[in-house]
């Protein structure tokens, strides 16, 4: 039996009525037909027994029939194989089309490939529904419908693949491994996956770069004259081909010979540029459409991974800061204790060996007094009171090492002056001592003494090391900062060296007394050059800086 | 025969008594008014404006250097001997330099006292021994020309030498890329120059080493974009 097909003109019938009827038909078919290319998705209309009455462009493609063999095609007769999409083959009586008719019923979508001529498989998702006839409420075929998901079929197989693939690799062999997965998925012959740097601006750093069958060493490029510019710029860039040509400034473009770009940038959570991933290609590219969507994917695994590397880069970089301020501490309260010590040793032998001996002598003296003769009492007495001088002055000047009690009474700059001049008079080194906008001023306890101990610390050292037959100090006030600097010509020191040694204690205190409030403190030495070193400390409550 | 009239100010209540007795013995020596208070000790002078204001260096209130400041600025002619237990040149260079007329140590002698009333009395300057007027001018004079320097000194040479190239045009890259030193270091002797000169703006240090003569007018316009 043979059905009308759809190409079969309508049967003729005589009249003026019906001609205007047909030709109303004719055009209420042609719009049907122009409705149906338009959806996209494959739409075919069977007939009861089963025979494709009319089957849309994109059906045709999905199939991978030409549409004169269809005229002529029963469903039962579909030659091409047809796939579950566990792979195992679906046969003719469980397609949904054949259901129906059988039942009756609409039939639920589901998932079947169609391995077309050319051996590509086609995806798609089937729903069949009844049709009746209006007039007689019988059953007249069904029709089917089935939109492609191929693309999405083969990205989830690259997505599967990759995180397969990728999941145990880690660190650089993440990256490595991704853009090897990236070439051989969108079968080309370039990809590469690049970080923005932040200094200098315009500039990427690749972290991973595939080229023609095996990973090869990262470098920098400038964005400047690529179309990389563009992807960083703009977003997803593509090129289908001749790329080479409309960026001959681009070295690699132009050595490869490209045709095809595509490019996709990489962000982080908070949407800040990370970098870029792109792929070239020595053909045109076929698939543009393909090849954007997986790079798309592919980009963000790869910002993904980005931003976790340097989330524990960032995170590793405070536990260490963390663990070298906490050693720090440790050795400073050590050495704080030792300092302490020496201080107290120091104390110890003064008071024995001259506040000591001078008493001894002092009661030699009175004792003598008793048996002498009133005349050579007099002496005595004359020698006892140098004595008690002599131990006055020594009691002042342990008391004054211990704290310059004229730092609380006059302030900084006298305090300091009178520390200068008693430097000059014990070390014979003569000391340029100039200052501004601090006569007269008093600053906060604190950096006032840190200011005088650090200037007491450097000038023994240009005394102790520097060996300097002058030296300069500038004390100043710069906005919101007691500025202060000492500067000798002596022999200066490799400042790296002295600071990993253990021999800077001096220097890493001198440090510490400026960063506990806040300021900073630099030492500007090299051997045969001189020492400058220079303290900042901020006269404003703030913070105590990061070391 | 001329009084000589005397505040006397001591917060150690005993000392001021043992000072007191002492002055006592002179027989024109007048004590008007005392107390242990550095900012009663300003009020007692304005009231009782005696020729001479004993005041000890550390009291509550208003030290005596304070206490001599403040009469020097406000012109009242009382002379200001100040009791110190400190024999030390800065103290005595303080006193001095703000308006003290006499410095006495605690533990010099009561005869040194007396006398120091009368020299500040007299309107000379007095200090105790071993002090001397002529040792005590020349501490000061050592430190009279520490004034003002120029800024400039204190940049170190990297960053007199970052200074020039930036002056000069010069970006940090190739800044960095001439002193073989990172782009990262070059930023930071760039600002520390220029917080230590002042500077906030990169024309602000073209004009700086403009007037410096550090680069010549061509050499910065030529690079100017």
């Amino acid at each position: 039996m043979s059905l009308p097909g759809p190409n079969e003109p309508p049967p003729a019938v005589g009249g003026n009525g019906h001609r205007q009827t047909v030709e109303a038909l004719r055009r209420s078919e042609e719009l049907v037909r122009r409705i149906l290319e338009a959806v996209p998705a494959g739409v075919v209309r069977i007939s009861q027994t089963g025979a494709i009455l009319h089957a849309n462009v994109v059906a045709q493609s999905i199939l991978g029939l030409a549409f004169d063999e269809i005229g002529n095609l029963y469903v039962a007769d579909f030659r091409h194989k047809t796939f579950w999409e566990d792979g195992s083959e679906c046969q003719v009586e469980d397609y949904p089309v054949s259901k129906c008719l059988a039942t009756g019923q609409p039939q639920p979508a589901i998932t079947l490939g169609v391995m077309r001529p050319d051996g590509e498989i086609s995806w798609a998702i089937y729903t069949a529904l009844p049709v009746f006839d209006p007039e007689t409420g019988r059953p007249d075929g069904a029709v089917v419908t089935f939109p492609e998901i191929t693309e999405r079929k083969r990205a989830e197989k690259v997505l599967l693949n990759l995180a397969a693939a990728v999941s145990a690799e880690a660190g650089a062999s993440f990256f490595n491994s991704l853009v090897e997965h990236v070439a051989r998925s969108l079968e080309a012959d370039y990809a590469c996956v690049g970080e923005l740097l932040d200094q200098p601006p315009g500039r990427v750093r690749t972290i991973a770069v595939w080229a023609d069958g095996r990973i090869v060493e990262n470098f920098e490029y400038d964005l400047a004259n690529t179309p990389c510019a563009e992807v960083v710029g703009r977003g997803l860039t593509s090129h289908d081909q001749a790329v080479a040509r409309k960026f001959p400034r681009h070295e690699r473009l132009a050595r490869m010979d490209c045709e095809g770009y595509v490019g996709c940038p990489m962000f982080d959570a908070a949407r800040h540029p990370l970098g870029l991933m792109n792929v070239l290609y020595r053909q045109p590219i076929k698939n543009l459409k393909a090849a954007e969507c997986m790079l798309q994917i592919f980009a963000a695994s790869a910002a993904s991974e980005l931003q976790r590397q340097r989330d524990r880069a960032e995170r590793a970089r405070l536990f260490a800061e963390v663990a070298a301020a906490r050693d720090r501490l440790q050795l400073l309260s050590k050495r704080l204790v030792e300092v302490q010590e020496a201080e107290r040793r120091r104390l110890a032998r003064e008071l024995h060996d001259e506040i000591g001996q001078e008493l001894t002598a002092l009661r030699l003296n009175l004792e003598r007094a008793d048996s002498l003769p009133a005349e050579a009492t007099r002496v005595s007495i004359r020698e006892a009171r140098a004595r008690v001088n002599q131990l006055l002055k020594l009691a002042r000047e342990m008391s004054l090492d211990l704290r310059p009690t004229m730092l609380d009474d006059l302030g900084l700059l006298p305090a300091l002056i009178w520390q200068v001049d008693r430097f000059t008079q014990n070390s014979h080194v003569p000391v340029r001592f100039l200052h501004q906008d601090v006569e007269g001023r008093r600053f906060p306890p604190e950096i006032e003494t840190a200011a005088y101990r650090i200037i007491q610390e450097a000038l023994t050292n240009v005394v102790r090391h520097a060996r300097a037959d002058e030296a300069t100090i500038r004390l100043w006030v710069n906005a919101d900062r007691l500025c202060l600097q000492v500067e000798d010509r002596g022999v200066g020191f490799d400042v790296e060296t002295a600071s990993r040694s253990g021999r800077s204690s001096g220097l890493s205190g001198m440090q510490e007394r400026a960063a506990l409030l806040g300021g900073q403190l630099a030492i500007d030495s090299a051997p045969g050059k001189g020492t400058q070193l220079t303290a900042e400390l901020p006269l404003l409550e703030r913070p105590p800086a990061q070391p | 025969m001329n009084l000589i009239t005397i505040v006397l100010a001591d917060d150690h209540r005993v000392v001021r008594e043992g000072f007191r007795a002492l002055l006592l013995t002179e027989p024109d020596f007048r004590i008007v008014g005392e107390t242990g208070d550095g900012l009663q000790a300003m009020r007692l002078v304005d009231q009782l404006k005696p020729q001479v204001l004993i005041t000890d260096l550390m009291m509550p209130g208003l030290s005596g250097i304070d206490v001599a400041r403040q009469l020097r600025q406000r012109e009242v002619r009382t002379r200001v001997l100040l009791l110190s237990m400190h024999a030390n040149e800065a103290y005595v260079a303080e006193a001095l330099r703000h308006g003290a007329a006499g410095y006495v140590l605690k533990d010099s002698s009561g005869a040194d006292l007396v006398r120091a009333v009368r020299e500040v009395a007299a309107g000379r300057r007095y200090l105790s021994p071993p002090f001397s007027e002529p040792a005590m001018l020349a501490y000061l004079e050592k430190f009279r020309k520490t004034g003002a320097f120029d800024l400039h000194e204190t940049l170190t040479n990297r960053e007199r030498e970052v200074l020039h190239l930036a002056a000069e045009g010069h970006t940090n890259g190739e800044i960095a890329a001439k002193l073989y030193i990172s782009p990262r270091t070059v930023e930071t002797h760039r600002a520390n120059l220029m917080r230590k000169l002042g500077l906030r703006s990169h024309a602000d240090l073209i004009r700086y080493a403009l007037q410096r003569g550090i680069v010549p007018l061509e050499a910065s316009v030529k690079r100017l974009p």
